[in-house]
């Protein structure tokens, strides 16, 4: 991995500012930093990012179910430099929700409002409730699918994941 | 003057939301405007537009859940089905995804795979801002420039043909390289038609920034202001449009971007945030990706264009991220150790710039509803292998459906009587 300066400089920030609020930070890659933090700590670091390094696009918001039973939701947005030839550095913000079950976070559309398409999105598909959001209804998901399913999590099944966990117990 | 099918309903009541003296018309899900279904409420004041209510999910397939049933090789030909029109740049950011996990494991692609790779994207972009091209100038009625672009976007359709071997979902990528090389005679071939093509796109600049009924459509329609745009996210083309400049190929570079390409990257902008804005970028763009194209056959290395990578793909969280030829497109990928991703996650570019035209359509006229949507380029799902031709007079409808075979037979017939007319 060549010079990471850059992505250190703004973990470093990130830490002088937040302190404790910043649960991990690492850079996996380059022009790429990874933070946690915990859930309403999220609206600060974006507020924070916009007006120091002017980071107002975010890019997707991924919705995971992770191997350790927890909804984490992953806010991808990127500090663009004023155009002098240097490159863009990536940060994956990354935030859990406390219940597995009744998953819920703190809306993010007041600081940044181009998220909340990304956020209905991730509502339909992982059941991740945003309080304060303006209008949290169905985006992507047909009208009449059951309520409370939610086709990104483990536990709901395809056809054809059936079939390969049949095969399984049987063998 | 685009055909309209706008029904309109009666007028709102009990809506506590909506103002006094407004009315709702629904635009789509089969709309005037795109081939692809969406839905807009339009709600509207005498003939201006007051609010939008987009609704989309009308094409969702579940590739993301289907994505963690399926091999990383098998999922290649799946994301290739995203999108029809950009289905290389979607198997572009998955490889690179996985090639970013093995690259911390000693994997190396061959650079001239990286190459022949970014040559394809570049072709993809020539030929989906053509067509865009196209569609807008039907959309303003000036059916002319519509048949002559696609004409042009001919060119780099029958390149890709004869480089990868199909016109649609191209199947040339695999993990650790490419599935076909470039002959010489190709890469000769490359040339010649991108020389063409540039010649004709300069004739359409020159039209677009001169012909009346291009700029009286165009001009002052569908304003997205830059301060809107950094609020709503807005990435691509109708990010630059607005005169930000954000360009993934430029800031985050991948492929054969990261060498030398890169310093003559210029990114596009253009300051009048309208929808003649988006033309100028588009075209502009268009005739930059032919250079890069003709820079890339000239600087071409050689060698060999694949590398056998390993079956298991190591655990990581990866996020890859490409330009598309409608703006910029995330692959978030986790892998867990398996030949099967744990969670793929996929963004597109139109669902960035949706609240962007929601933004557009407000304080403009019903009538110009269908250039302003159309000035984002919207992703259309896919192609049927079809045609249907409807009379244009209504009593006396006459309708045509043709299969596959029938459109091949009927195309062999026509070329062998006519001259193309490119020879």
């Amino acid at each position: 991995m060549s010079d990471t300066k850059r992505e250190q400089k703004v973990i470093d920030a990130l830490k002088s500012q937040f302190g404790d609020k910043i649960l991990e930070a690492e850079i996996p890659a380059l022009r790429r930093v990874n933070i946690k933090v915990a859930d309403p700590d999220q609206l600060e670091v974006f507020a924070f990012a916009k007006e120091k390094w002017n980071a107002w696009h975010m890019v997707a918001i991924s919705g995971v179910d992770t191997p350790e039973k927890v909804i984490a939701c992953i806010y991808h947005f990127d500090i663009i430099p004023p155009h002098n030839g240097e490159t863009a550095v990536t940060m994956n913000l990354r935030v859990d929700c406390a219940d597995y079950n009744n998953p819920k976070l703190t809306s993010s559309s007041e600081v940044i409002p181009g998220v909340q398409f990304f956020e209905r999105e991730t509502h339909d598909l992982l059941g991740i409730f945003f309080e304060g959001h303006p209008d949290l209804s169905r985006l992507i998901l047909p009208e009449d699918f059951p309520d409370g399913v939610h086709p990104l999590r483990k536990d709901f099944l395809l056809e054809i994941q059936k079939e390969e966990a049949a095969k399984k117990a049987k063998k | 003057m685009a055909k309209k099918k706008i029904k309109v309903a009666s007028p709102k009541t009990g809506c506590a939301a909506c103002m006094p003296n407004t009315m709702e018309i629904p635009l789509g899900p089969q709309h005037p405007a795109l081939k692809e279904p969406e839905h807009f409420l339009l709600e509207v004041e005498g003939e201006i537009i007051v609010n939008v209510t987009p609704r989309i999910g009308y094409v969702h397939r579940g590739i993301e859940k289907l994505a963690e049933t399926k091999t990383y090789s098998q999922n290649l030909t799946l994301v290739e089905r995203v999108c029809g029109i950009c289905s290389h740049v979607h198997s572009i950011s998955l490889v690179n995804a996985v090639e970013g996990i093995l690259s911390k494991h000693d994997f190396e692609v061959p650079e001239r795979a990286q190459y022949i790779r970014t040559i394809i994207l570049e072709l993809e972009r020539v030929h989906s801002h053509i067509l865009w091209l196209g569609i807008a100038a039907h959309e303003i009625g000036f059916d002319t420039l519509f048949m002559l672009s696609w004409r042009d976007r001919e060119l780099s359709m029958d390149l890709l043909e004869e480089i990868t071997g199909n016109r649609v979902n191209y199947g040339i990528n695999e993990i650790g390289g490419i599935r076909r090389n470039m002959t010489k005679e190709q890469l000769d071939k490359t040339i010649k038609y991108m020389h063409l093509t540039i010649e004709r796109l300069d004739r359409y600049v020159e039209i677009c920034l001169k012909e009346d009924t291009i700029r009286l459509r165009t001009q002052g329609v569908g304003i997205l202001l830059p301060s809107k745009a950094k609020e709503l996210c807005t990435c691509g083309p109708t990010a630059r449009a607005s005169g930000l400049a954000v360009d993934i190929r430029y800031d985050d570079p991948y492929s054969a971007y990261k060498g030398a390409l890169r310093d003559i990257l210029k990114v596009v902008t253009y300051d009048t945030n309208d929808v003649f804005s988006r033309v100028v970028v588009r075209l502009i763009e268009t005739i930059e990706a032919c250079k890069y194209i003709i820079w890339l056959v000239e600087n071409m290395p050689d060698g060999p264009v694949f590398a056998k990578p390993p079956r298991k793909i190591p655990e990581a969280k990866i996020l890859s991220r490409t330009e598309a030829p409608r703006g910029e497109l995330i692959h978030y990928l986790w892998s867990n150790n398996t030949n099967k991703p744990y969670r793929l996650k996929i963004t597109t570019p139109t669902l960035a710039n949706i609240l962007s035209v929601s933004e557009m359509l407000k304080g403009d006229y019903i009538a110009d509803s269908t250039i302003s949507l159309a000035s984002i380029d919207p992703c259309f799902s896919c192609e049927d292998r079809m045609i249907t031709i409807i009379n244009k007079d209504r009593r006396k409808s006459k309708v045509w459906t043709w299969n596959f075979d029938q459109l091949r037979k009927y195309s062999r017939e026509w070329n062998a009587k006519n001259k193309r007319w490119k020879k």
